[in-house]
C-alpha cells in the first residue's frame, strides 16, 4: 500500500521540519510549504490525504488557505495548528471546514496520533 | 604667491577627501565581507547541527542518549547555535519533544549556566535565566524560579512569574498566588495567564482569592474563576457580584458570569443592573443580554426602560 501523503504548511521552519520529520518517521510521505500561498498551490496541485495547516502565517493565513481549498471543492482533511489563546481562530477554522485542530505548544506525538485518527475517519 | 597657497590648500583638501572616501569604501567592503563570511559560517553550522536537533527532538526516549554525544562536544558558536535553536523550539512544543530538547540543553551546559546566572548581579542575566528555566522540562527549575519570582527587580519577577506558569507544575501555584497582590509589582495579566497555565492544579487555590483583602487579588480571582473553577465558580461569582465593595471586582464577576451563563445568575445580574456604579450596571446588563432569551425576556424588557441610556442600549443589544 502506498504511503499516505501529507502536506505540512507552516512559516516557522523549525516547527515545519519537526512535524515533517515526526510524520515521516511514522511512514507518511510528507511535503512541506513555507507559507500560505505556496501551501495553497501545493494543496491544489497535489493529491494529499491530509493537510497540517498553521493558522498564523504572514500574508495568506491558514484560515484563508482552508477557505480557498473548500471553495475549490477540495475536501482533503485539514488539521489546524493554532496558538493556545486564539479561540476565535478555532471557531473560524471550523466555520470554513477544518476537521480538527491542535494548539501550540503541542506534542508532536499527539499531533501524529491526531493525524492518524483524522485519516482513519476519512 | 597667494594663488600658490590657495592651490596647495585645495589640493590638500582633495587629497584628504580622496583618502577618506577610499578608507570608507574599504571599511564598508570589509564589513560586508566579514558579515558574508560570518553568515556562511553560521549557515554551515546550522546545516550541521539543525538535522541533529530535529532528529533528537522527535527521538524515542531510548535513542536520545546516543544523539546527545554530538551536543556534549559542541563549543563556541556551534554550541550557541544549538542552544538558540533548541530554546526557540521549546516555546512551541510539549511532551516528549520538550523533554528531548531539555536533554539537548543539558548536554550543551545551558541549564547549568542558567542556574548559575540566577544569582548574577545583572538583572538582564537573571531574567534570561528565568526565561530558559521556564521552558525546560525539569522539576528542579521550579525552585530557582520561585526564588526569582521574589527578585529585587520587577522585570525579573515578571519574567520568573510567567516562566513559573509555563512549567505547568503544581509547586508553582503558591508563588503565583503570592504575586497576585498589586504590591508584587507584577502585572495582573502576567500572573493571571501564569495561573491559567497551571489551571488544572490551581482551581481550589484560586478560589481562596475571593476573600482576600486586596481588591486586585479579588478582581483577578473573579476573572480567572470562570476559566478554571467552572462550574464551582458560579456561587462565589454571584456572591462577589452582589456584595463586593469594589466596583472593579463586581464588574469582573459580571463578565465571568457572562462567560459561564448559569441560570442562577439572572436575578443577581438584574439586581446589579440597578447598582449605584454605572460600570457595574452596564457590565451586568451586557451579561444579561447574552443569556438565552427565554431566561431574560422579562428582565431585559424592564431594563429597556431604564433611565440610564447606557443600560437601555446594552439591554437592547440582545436584539430580542
Amino acid at each position: 500500500m502506498p504511503a499516505k501523503r501529507i502536506l505540512v504548511v507552516d512559516d516557522e521552519a523549525d516547527i515545519r521540519d519537526l512535524i515533517a520529520l515526526k510524520l515521516g518517521s511514522a511512514g507518511f510521505d510528507v511535503s512541506v510549504a513555507m507559507d500560505g500561498n505556496s501551501g495553497l498551490r501545493e494543496a491544489l496541485a497535489g493529491n494529499f490525504d491530509g493537510i497540517v495547516l498553521d493558522v498564523m502565517m504572514p500574508g495568506m493565513s491558514g484560515i484563508d488557505v482552508l477557505h480557498a481549498l473548500r471553495q475549490a471543492e477540495i475536501s482533503t482533511p485539514v488539521l489546524l495548528l493554532t496558538a493556545k489563546a486564539q479561540e476565535r481562530d478555532i471557531e473560524a477554522g471550523f466555520a470554513v471546514g477544518a476537521d480538527d485542530y491542535v494548539t501550540k505548544p503541542f506534542s508532536p506525538r499527539a499531533l501524529l496520533a491526531r493525524v492518524n485518527a483524522l485519516l482513519m475517519r476519512n | 604667491m597667494l594663488a600658490l597657497y590657495s592651490y596647495s590648500g585645495v589640493f590638500a583638501v582633495v587629497l584628504v577627501f580622496t583618502f577618506a572616501s577610499l578608507a570608507a569604501i574599504v571599511l564598508v567592503v570589509a564589513i560586508k565581507l566579514s558579515r558574508r563570511i560570518h553568515g556562511a559560517r553560521m549557515l554551515r553550522l546550522t546545516e550541521r547541527i539543525r538535522p541533529a536537533i530535529l532528529q533528537t527532538a522527535v527521538s524515542e526516549q531510548d535513542e536520545v542518549d546516543d544523539n546527545l554525544v554530538l551536543f556534549r562536544s559542541l563549543r563556541g558558536r556551534a554550541r550557541r547555535s544549538a542552544e538558540s535553536m533548541a530554546t526557540r523550539m521549546l516555546y512551541d512544543v510539549t511532551g516528549e519533544t520538550r523533554t528531548n530538547l531539555t536533554h539537548i540543553l543539558i548536554a550543551c551546559g545551558t541549564i547549568e549556566r542558567a542556574v548559575a546566572r540566577t544569582t548574577s548581579s545583572v538583572p538582564v542575566r537573571r531574567a534570561r535565566a528565568a526565561e530558559i528555566l521556564g521552558l525546560i522540562d525539569s522539576p528542579d527549575a521550579v525552585g530557582h524560579l520561585i526564588r526569582l519570582a521574589q527578585d529585587d527587580s520587577a522585570e525579573v519577577r515578571s519574567v520568573a512569574t510567567r516562566a513559573l506558569g509555563r512549567t505547568g507544575r503544581p509547586e508553582a501555584i503558591t508563588a503565583l498566588l503570592a504575586a497576585l497582590p498589586s504590591s508584587s509589582g507584577v502585572p495582573a495579566v502576567i500572573v493571571g495567564s501564569a495561573l491559567l497555565e497551571v489551571a488544572h492544579h490551581s482551581a481550589a487555590a484560586i478560589g481562596a482569592g475571593f476573600t482576600d483583602k486586596d481588591p486586585a487579588v479579588r478582581r483577578t480571582t473573579a476573572i480567572l474563576a470562570s476559566h478554571v473553577m467552572s462550574p464551582g465558580a458560579t456561587p462565589r461569582l454571584i456572591h462577589a457580584l452582589s456584595t463586593d465593595d469594589e466596583p472593579l471586582v463586581r464588574i469582573a464577576a459580571a463578565r465571568s458570569l457572562m462567560r459561564l451563563q448559569p441560570r442562577d445568575a439572572v436575578q443577581p445580574l438584574y439586581d446589579a443592573a440597578s447598582s449605584e456604579h454605572s460600570g457595574v450596571r452596564v457590565a451586568a446588563t451586557t451579561a444579561l443580554a447574552t443569556f438565552p432569551p427565554a431566561w431574560t425576556l422579562a428582565v431585559l424588557k424592564d431594563l429597556r426602560h431604564h433611565p440610564d441610556v447606557d443600560i437601555r442600549r446594552a439591554a437592547s443589544a440582545v436584539g430580542g
